[in-house]
């Protein structure tokens, strides 16, 4: 044996579970030794953990309630980051929707992974500041895989219509892990109606308004650095814009907006974080795109082709120039509101489309140019009570009368 | 790795008579020998493969002392049972970098292979699976022990598992109310 096991021990370096030195052969021992029960009995904890680590997603609040030990361990950051590293993660829909009927905002998540599928899930209220009726032109971004932020907008019922309500600079995170929300530093400027992007797991802010009447629209932008947990500002905008439109692209952050100062032109620029500059664009990446899109890890960014997102377009960067892809489901939606593309999000390596009726497309654009691609219904329109009493409530003349998707982001956990 | 650096010539002529026998002869804890497809054995197991290269295998039966008899049984069982299967190109990727590749569900025979193990051979097998260095062994039996907890209770999983309930009452409440954010569906 103790010629084996000389050669046995460097040809362990790739496990995830390191051998101990000295083995100790059952149960009983282990219990003894450090004054605390095992996680699981009649396993080394390391294996336990390599078990638990192995549990879905949308079981870990049971976990939690077993016993103490097992809830300091989901608690941590050990747990979920060795998740993460053995591609365990599970990556979840969240949604951030504005009720049809009284205009009040709530969220949902969709678990997609693991043949998850089924329905979208309401979840417990949001910080009272983006729930109510009045919140309104707030920015969301994803820090770190699981960190959903919601940050800037305002309270004002009345939204852009009036003085004296102005914007926030607040930021609040829920984190996937410890599921529940914090508060993070205040932006340095109150900012509503701006755009938002992470670009090297820091978040950057820019545009919008300030609110509160006058000349309140922003040409500053900021950026979030989680490391620091500190907000600082980077060079200014070309352009004072609201934006409608962001992506990150190539490195680089694309807005497309409305000129502040000249209302009703569009104006497009981008930002560079290498050389901190904002410089004004009008190449064929910003032309032929005006609706949400999203980038693959292969760089490729996929935008919807139609108003309901039954078609994509990709951006090809030779042509400079936008070009409807072999991405079509074939199926036409229409244009009405309820079937509006309100995001097109990367999941798992593939495209999805989520419609205002919170339906979700997912088509696998790896697949074969030419071939006909596989769209695949994640879920179908909500079902939800919610939902239901907002199909039934419509408000003519109202641009309200159904509910809209603010925001769309994929949290990992 | 190991397997083509710092080999001597003596080593490579005695690599050739070992080679006359394709299978290894594995010794447990109390005494059992088992044979084993050396390809499979070197294949499967980076504990083995370096065993095997370094030239410390013993035809006489090479001594496992952590490994009880049945949890070597049911390791030689799945290193024969994996040689006739035919190993999918994502089942030797993932084996090669267990550390970044992603998760593989466990095909048909392995979830028949690891679902008649009763409770403590399951453990045990996942211990000597850690033991010989077996990655894929150890996802699946993990993945096993891990789906045992599938719609349980926290109740249940304690009685499965024979883990003791530490909380008090009240705490056990706090903890429910703020797990209220979560997907709560019993």
């Amino acid at each position: 044996m103790p010629a084996s096991k000389a050669c046995v021990q460097p040809s362990l370096r790739a496990s995830i579970h390191p051998l101990k030195t000295k083995a100790s052969p059952r149960p009983a021992n282990r219990s003894r030794g450090g004054g605390q029960c095992p996680l699981l009995p009649g396993l080394p904890d390391d294996l336990a953990i390599a078990v638990l680590i192995r549990v879905p997603r949308a079981d870990h609040w049971k976990l939690r309630l077993v016993c103490r030990r097992w809830h300091r361990l989901l608690a941590g950051n050990y747990f979920y980051a060795l998740r993460r590293r053995l591609g365990l993660a599970e990556q979840w829909l969240y949604a951030v929707t504005r009720h049809g009927h009284d205009g009040h905002v709530s969220w949902h998540a969709l678990a997609t992974s693991r043949g998850g599928g089924g329905a979208w899930r309401t979840l417990p209220p949001l910080p009272p500041e983006y729930a109510g009726a009045g919140a309104d032109g707030f920015g969301s971004a994803v820090l770190g895989g699981c960190h959903l932020y919601l940050l800037g907008g305002s309270t004002d019922p009345r939204g852009s219509g009036g003085g004296g309500g102005g914007a926030m600079r607040r930021v609040v995170f829920y984190s996937a892990r410890s599921n529940r929300w914090h508060r993070a530093p205040d932006m340095l400027r109150r900012r509503r109606s701006f755009a938002a992007c992470v670009m090297n797991n820091r978040l950057y802010v820019a545009g919008g308004e300030s609110g509160g009447g006058g000349a309140a629209a922003l040409k500053s932008a900021e950026v979030f650095d989680p490391a620091k947990n500190r907000w600082s500002f980077v060079a200014e905008m070309a352009v004072a814009m609201v934006p409608f439109v962001g992506a990150v692209h190539g490195g680089r952050w694309y807005l497309k907006g409305l000129d502040a100062e000249n209302q009703q032109q569009v104006v497009s620029q981008v930002y560079s974080p290498a050389t901190d500059t904002w410089t004004v664009v009008l190449d064929g990446m910003v032309t032929g795109w005006r609706s949400p899109s999203a980038c693959l890890d292969d760089g490729r960014i996929f935008a919807a082709d139609c108003k309901d997102g039954c078609r994509l377009k990709v951006y090809d960067e030779v042509a400079d120039a936008w070009a409807t892809c072999f991405v079509d489901s074939k199926q036409h939606r229409g244009s009405s509101p309820a079937m509006e593309a309100a995001a097109i999000v990367a999941l798992q390596g593939r495209i999805c489309v989520v419609r205002n009726d919170m339906s979700v497309l997912a088509v696998d654009v790896a697949e074969g140019e030419g071939k006909q691609q596989r769209w695949e219904t994640l879920t179908g329109k909500s079902h939800g009570k919610g939902f239901v009493t907002g199909l039934l409530s419509n408000l003519a003349g109202r641009g309200r009368a159904k509910n809209r998707i603010l925001h769309c982001q994929v949290l990992e956990a | 790795m190991e397997v083509d650096k710092g080999k001597g010539e003596a080593e490579e002529t005695r690599k050739v008579a070992e080679a006359d026998r394709d299978t290894v002869t594995l010794k447990s804890s109390d005494g059992k020998l088992f044979e084993v497809s050396k390809e499979a054995a070197a294949r499967l197991s980076t504990v083995l493969a370096g065993m095997i290269a370094g030239g410390s295998i013993d035809d006489n039966g090479t001594d496992l002392k952590q490994i009880g008899s049945e949890a070597l049984e049911n390791v030689v069982d799945y290193c024969n049972k994996h040689a006739n299967s035919i190993p999918s190109a994502a089942l030797i990727s993932s084996s090669i970098s267990f550390n970044t590749a992603p998760f593989k569900e466990p095909e048909e025979w392995e979830r028949k292979f690891v679902d008649r193990l009763s409770h403590d051979a399951l453990f045990d097998l996942v211990e000597a699976a850690n033991f010989l260095g077996m990655e894929r062994l150890l996802d699946v039996t993990c993945h096993k022990i891990s789906e045992m907890m599938k719609g349980k209770s926290p109740d249940q999983i304690r009685e499965v598992f024979n883990i003791k309930n530490d909380y008090t009452k009240e705490e056990l409440e706090e903890i429910r109310q703020e797990l209220a954010w979560a997907f709560y569906d019993d």
